[in-house]
């Protein structure tokens, strides 16, 4: 018994090591001066290329123009994707598995392909190189998570619960708000960390969809990892994942803010 | 609190006839049981009567007024699942009082009615807790209060108790006659527990391949059971081939006197509590080739002399091979037609 629980203890922390050790040697590399090859930690350390590129114009355009596009891909995904997932996680109806097939298709094909696609497209209606145009792409390629993870959420809470509270005379907003939305909140919480995500580290769709003129985090990032500058692609990079994960933990905060905690931890 | 009446309610599922043209009157404040096995149409009827779902043919009234075509919301009749359907995010009181927040009730009545009906199922002080935190039966008794709450029309229990344990469904069933008694509630109760249904209710309605074969008092319906079906379902008969003439049944059991006048082949019913075994004086003579002891009563497997073999239940006690006299008294013997 004692055994078994220290290999587990073991693997966890192995995990961890393996989650984390990345992230401590870009932070060393972010903020070295001289790493000569043999050693196993940097010789002398600076904040020289973080002041540098903190202050950069682009860097602040960039995480605006990348929040901004993964917030709005967000709410969209999420819009587009809650009647389709309670149809498809509640109902059986005609076209269901057509439905669940087609909303993963985005995903099956190459990106490129789709994004090469939508670009043609988007050319001859006028979003080429517009926000607009950016959010469409992206949210194409969050749909397919946001749904299969709220298809699955609403299967689980099953009919009965919107039943329930309809028979005790609840009208279709009090349904909605008041059962519906608490009980697949924490599915939406998860389909929103998807989409964000996915939106905020896209880097051809934006390419090609927003043809320069959208400057984003990934977008800056990337020519900086091939030119081999691997200070400011370390800066880049941190700059990334700690405002991924800042944004994330606030939509948490927010989201537990309005729904008890009590739920979250006993769903 | 209302009068129920079913019109020729049907209803289909792709073409497949799960309710056939049911007819029924449950008259106001009354406590009816909906008998019958897995998959007869029992939780369908009650999705009917709340509005889940629409009759495929048919009519639903309340108190004479038709209410096919009103929605769930407005119906007023309230289905109190056997998994109990608490709202996991709201707190008991929460819960009880989202009917009366749905209706805009002021806050204060609000307050004043949840707290009455948990002392009415004598779980006062529980206002706060979450559903989890509950055990099966208080989970059950804070979904009965939230039913009852409301005073609906009619409250729909869909096998409420199987979930529970013997004990606890002893005394629940108890509980459930006198809340509905209290608070004269009309009150359908769907089982397929036999003895749950006769225990509890003023009248049962048998459903059996969605047709209503009877509804009778559960007295009525123990001791003669409309047609072989019924009885079959019902368990614990003896069936015997006969033949009915100028008022009296004959078969391998002997000859009884019945009401009915035909002449045709028939097939006697006896239960196995209606038939006696005797040591000494009877005609019909048998032998005991099986035993079964059930605690309340122990069950024989008894081979005629004359060939077939019939059950009996009794508390007497005989031993594998005794020699019985079977006997069974002529009002015991029900007789239906031979089909
Ligand atoms: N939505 C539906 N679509 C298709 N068939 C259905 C649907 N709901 C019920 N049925 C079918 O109707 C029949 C009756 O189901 P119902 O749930 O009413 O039975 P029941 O008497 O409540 O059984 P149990 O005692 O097992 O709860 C079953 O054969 C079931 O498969
Ligand atoms: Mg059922």
């Amino acid at each position: 018994m004692k055994w078994g629980r220290d290999v587990v203890q073991l693997v966890m922390w192995t995990a961890a090591v393996a989650c984390v050790s990345p992230l401590l040697s870009l932070i060393m590399l972010a903020f070295s001066a001289q790493w000569p090859f043999p050693h196993l930690l940097p010789s002398l350390f600076t904040a020289d290329h973080l002041a540098k590129l903190l202050l950069s114009p682009r860097l602040v355009e960039a995480v605006t123009t990348s929040l901004a596009l993964a917030l709005l891909t967000t709410v969209a995904t999420l819009l587009l994707v809650f009647p389709a997932a309670k149809a498809a996680g509640l109902y059986r109806f005609r076209g269901r598995e057509a439905l669940k097939l087609l909303a993963l298709m985005p995903v099956m094909v190459p990106a490129a392909t789709v994004t090469m696609g939508l670009h043609y497209f988007m050319i001859r209606v006028g979003l080429a190189g517009t926000m607009l145009g950016v959010v469409i792409v992206h949210t194409v390629f969050a749909v397919p998570y946001a749904f299969r993870i709220l298809m699955y959420v609403f299967e689980i809470m099953g009919e009965q619960q919107e039943e329930q509270a309809a028979m005790l005379g609840a009208g279709p907003l009090m349904v909605f708000s008041a059962v519906t939305l608490p009980l697949v909140m924490p599915g939406m919480v998860a389909a929103a960390t998807m989409s964000f995500v996915i939106s905020f580290s896209q880097y051809i769709t934006t390419f090609i969809i927003g043809g320069g003129r959208l400057l984003t985090v990934p977008l800056l990032l990337v020519p900086h990892v091939q030119g081999g500058e691997l200070h400011a692609a370390s800066v880049y990079s941190l700059v990334f994942i700690f405002t991924a994960l800042a944004a994330l933990v606030l939509l948490r905060a927010v989201v537990r803010h309005y729904y008890r905690e009590t739920y979250f931890l006993n769903p | 609190m209302a009068r129920i009446t079913l019109v020729g309610v049907a209803k289909a599922f792709n073409d497949k006839q799960i309710l056939d043209r049911l007819d029924l009157d449950i008259k106001n404040g009354e406590l009816i049981a909906l008998l019958g096995p897995s998959g007869s149409g029992k939780t369908t009827l009650l999705k009917l009567i709340a509005g889940l779902d629409t009759p495929s043919a048919g009519r639903i009234e309340f108190d004479g007024s038709d209410v096919t075509e009103v929605s769930t919301r407005h119906r007023q009749a309230i289905i109190v699942f056997q998994d109990h359907c608490l709202f996991p995010h709201l707190t008991v009181k929460e819960n009880i009082a989202f009917g009366l927040r749905a209706r805009n009730e002021p806050r204060a009545t609000i307050d004043r009615k949840v707290d009455e009906i948990l002392e009415v199922v004598q779980l006062p002080g529980r206002q706060n807790s979450l559903p989890h935190a509950l055990s099966g039966g208080e989970k059950q008794r804070i979904a009965l209060a939230r039913a009852c709450v409301l005073k609906p029309r009619v409250l729909l229990l869909d096998e409420p108790f199987s979930n529970l344990d013997v004990n606890l469904r002893f005394s629940m069933r108890e509980f459930v006659v006198s809340l509905q008694r209290v608070l004269k509630l009309t009150c359908v109760l769907v089982t397929h527990d036999k003895e749950e249904a006769f225990v509890m209710a003023e009248r049962v309605a048998v459903l059996l391949d969605g047709r209503l074969e009877q509804v009778d008092t559960p007295e009525n319906l123990y001791d003669r059971p409309k047609n072989k079906k019924v009885a079959e379902f019902l368990g614990e008969a003896n069936f015997f081939p006969g033949v009915m003439a100028d008022g009296v049944f004959s078969c391998a059991l002997g000859s009884f006197a019945t009401p009915w006048q035909d002449t045709r082949q028939a097939v006697g019913m006896v239960r196995y509590d209606n038939v006696q075994l005797r040591r000494h004086g009877g005609i019909t003579l048998g032998k005991i080739k099986d035993k079964v002891f059930a605690g309340r009563y122990i069950f024989y497997k008894v081979a005629l002399a004359a060939g077939g073999e019939l059950m009996a239940s009794c508390k007497e006690s005989f031993t594998l091979g005794d020699a019985v006299y079977v006997s069974c008294a002529d009002h015991a013997m029900q007789v239906y037609g031979d089909s």
